[in-house]
């Protein structure tokens, strides 16, 4: 690793200028075809559809609706169907089969404001159990759907009555590794973040680090929960050893800052769990590598386990845009293929090598 | 050490304040070359870089080295980069990453029509789907606190006391204590829920190998997490969805970190049938046989291993500990083989000398048996 040839570098190959602010970028599983979210100027809602073709994004189809698009996923869609689930600056949750999006397959007024953050798991092959979708929304709610079930979520996590409702900023499932266990966790604007365990219905865990949390994401779904980065506001990121929990100390921890701005985005490599991209305020990408420790947990004082936090190593960073990078998704299919999508009204296709040598 | 070094380091050691302002002396090459503290070398190169002193480009330079040596990760030295582009490859290198990109592409687009064309397979699907989870439920985001808030026992009356039965009190105390207080750490294995086949036999074989594929990296990472036992488990996944043969190589070294030779061994088994003379199922084969005591057969694999890869480091490396256990078994057991006949041939002796007599007897009877069993053949033929 130490020539400079060995690391893995990060390499811009498309890079396409938009006429609307794009918000979430995603990878379609199983082609070479990417979609795009975001805000015409005039008010409306967008959806494209890029092919990556001999070095080019070309525009396959774009769609447009009422109210501007925030965020979407293909956690919960099967490999056949791939419907999209996006939620909307209104609350809605629609689900779009892009083959013929003029009308939604699913749609409910989810959340009373603006829907922040949405994720899937049961579909595509990745979490055992029922298809299931996340969302998170301004009004301080967490929704949990179910496809099958219209109108209605099938779980609702939400503020007691009289507590200062948090803007939800950022959601994630994880620990669906088998048909019944599942929990999603949520990050909000002070700090919070909350671990709800969907089997019991139950605060599994809750910390605060801080400064608001604008992306949680576990480094993979499908496992017993392992480990969750966290990003932060002023350019920290927190990554959770979620082995051994501690009744008082919960979860270890280790935190890195290496970007001088928020930390927007962070996605672990679907092919290698303890890799992990970060993208930033200033626009730049890092790219770091989870170690673990000798020993994963050790007996505290009395006789208790708790856990034993790792390190991480910065592999690879850089710098393209000097927009805050908004949205990254790794394709599912193509090892070290991803997109990301900034703030100058941009969308990149970035390839970064090497990935399977470190 | 000189007076004068020492002299400096007291210096050094007197004037360190991390709060306060670095005095415009630091800021010199000299002081920097020795300086060995990292977070104060680390205070000079923020002011240095901050031109709150003036400008010098050369010892920024010379401090962002210094302080590379001292520690190489620091995160001031990470530089902000532009991002590479094709331009900045070499032609070669460029050229793969476009074939390999290209080739991709126009697999997706198969992958993509064949999912097209597949009929709906919905309803089975739907079958594997569970339920809908129990409709709108609600959790209340505060924790509850302390579910378990002990109730302060109420003073009993005199009379209360007549009735008290120690026994049947610590009985109660003994369950409360087990049931009420908190699991103080929760170890989330999970591996009992974790089932270790999968059907998917519902699926267009494109998506098995998808899933089986998966599945395997997923147990590369427990692996590399050292949790052999997760890992088996996804290999297992793997394997029930499509039986490959990395996935059972990779579940035979889990198996071996684990000490579960039977097991590795089956693994083993199962690629040298799927594709015979596998370099990692033999090397895996040998390992199993070597810490099973079958040191000869782990010398033959190991040297069908050296046959096709005469260089392979670690066929070398085992081989050369096989065929010294083998030295050292081979004394044993040349030993054994003497007291075993011994034992043997004088069955109810009890002079000592008189059993080695026997023993030697015994081995002369043999040589002399297979030297006459020998003549016997060569006559003959």
């Amino acid at each position: 690793m130490s020539s400079p040839l060995a690391k893995p570098q990060i390499i811009a190959h498309i890079q396409k200028s938009l006429n609307y602010t794009v918000f979430d970028s995603k990878w379609i599983p199983c082609s070479a075809k990417f979609v795009c979210l975001g805000n015409f100027a005039r008010g409306t809602g967008v959806m494209q559809i890029y092919e990556v073709q001999h070095g080019e994004a070309q525009l396959v189809k774009e769609v447009e609706k009422p109210k501007p698009i925030k965020c979407g996923t293909y956690g919960a869609t099967s490999l056949q169907q791939r419907h999209i689930a996006t939620g909307d600056f209104d609350g809605n949750l629609n689900i779009w089969n892009l083959e013929s999006p003029e009308v939604a397959v699913y749609s409910a007024k989810a959340h009373k404001e603006i829907i922040n953050c949405i994720d899937g798991v049961g579909g595509l092959g990745i979490g055992d159990g029922a298809p299931e979708i996340a969302t998170g929304s301004r009004d301080g709610t967490v929704k949990i759907w179910d496809p099958r079930q219209r109108d209605t979520p099938v779980a609702n996590m939400e503020p007691i009555e009289g507590e200062t409702k948090r803007d939800c900023w950022t959601v994630a499932f994880g620990h669906a590794f088998n048909d019944q266990d599942r929990c999603v966790c949520a990050g909000y604007d002070n700090g919070d973040i909350k671990l709800f365990d969907l089997r019991n219905m139950s605060l599994r865990w809750e910390t605060n680090i801080k400064n608001g949390v604008c992306c949680v994401e576990f480094d993979r779904k499908d496992i017993n929960m392992n480990k969750l980065v966290a990003t932060s506001l002023e350019g920290k990121f927190h990554v959770f050893d979620l082995r051994t929990q501690h009744s008082t100390k919960g979860f270890a921890s280790v935190s890195e800052k290496a970007h001088k701005s928020t930390i927007w985005q962070v996605k672990h490599l679907p092919q290698n769990r303890d890799i992990f991209m970060t993208a930033g305020g200033a626009g730049n990408l890092h790219l770091w590598k989870y170690e673990y420790p000798a020993q994963r947990s050790k007996k505290d004082s009395d006789g208790v386990d708790v856990g034993v936090a790792g390190t991480v190593n910065l592999l690879q960073n850089v710098t393209l845009s000097t927009q805050p990078i908004a949205s990254l998704d790794w394709s599912p299919d193509k090892q070290g293929l991803c997109v990301c999508s900034s703030f100058d009204q941009c969308v990149r296709v970035l390839i970064v090598t090497k990935l399977n040598v470190v | 050490m000189t007076a004068e070094e020492f002299v400096s380091l007291q210096n050094q050691g007197a004037v360190i304040d991390y709060n306060g302002k670095v005095p415009v002396e630091h800021l010199d090459y000299g002081y920097i070359e020795k300086c060995k503290d990292v977070k104060y070398l680390e205070k000079i190169l923020k002011v240095l870089r901050s031109g709150e002193e003036g400008i010098y480009p050369d010892l920024i330079s010379f401090c962002e080295t210094r302080l590379e040596l001292l520690d190489p990760k620091n995160r001031l030295l990470i530089t902000d980069k532009p991002v590479t582009t094709a331009a900045s490859l070499s032609k070669d290198e460029w050229g793969q990453i476009v074939d390999d990109l290209k080739m991709w592409q126009e697999e997706s687009k198969k992958t993509e029509d064949s999912l097209k064309h597949q009929p709906l397979l919905n309803d089975i699907i739907k079958e594997n789907i569970p339920p809908i989870r129990g409709s709108n439920q609600s959790v209340d985001i505060q924790q509850k606190q302390n579910k378990n808030h002990c109730k302060r026992p109420l003073p009993r009356d005199y009379q209360e006391w007549d009735k008290f039965d120690v026994e049947k009190e610590c009985e109660q105390i003994d369950s409360n204590s087990s049931t009420t207080s908190d699991t103080p750490a929760i170890v989330n294995t999970g591996l009992s829920k974790l089932r270790t086949t999968l059907d998917a036999s519902f699926l267009a074989e494109r998506e098995q190998l998808n899933l089986a594929t998966r599945e395997k990296d997923k147990g590369n990472e427990a692996f590399r997490a050292k949790d052999y036992e997760e890992a088996i488990a996804y290999y297992s996944r793997s394997i029930s969805i499509l039986p490959t043969i990395i996935a059972h190589n990779n579940r035979a070294q889990a198996e071996i970190k684990l000490k579960h030779w039977n097991n590795a061994m089956k693994d083993c088994q199962r690629v040298l049938k799927m594709e015979p003379g596998n370099i990692k199922a033999l090397l895996r084969r040998a390992t199993v046989y070597t810490n099973t005591g079958r040191f000869e057969t782990a010398a033959e694999d190991l040297r069908t291993v050296l046959k096709q890869e005469p260089q392979n480091p670690a066929a070398l490396k085992l081989l050369s500990e096989t065929e010294l256990k083998l030295q050292d078994e081979g004394m044993i057991k040349k030993k054994r083989k003497g007291k075993k006949i011994l034992i043997e041939e004088v069955d109810g002796d009890d002079g000592h000398n008189e059993k080695r007599q026997g023993g030697l007897k015994g081995e002369i009877f043999w040589v002399l048996y297979i030297i006459n069993h020998l003549s016997h053949n060569l006559y003959n033929t």
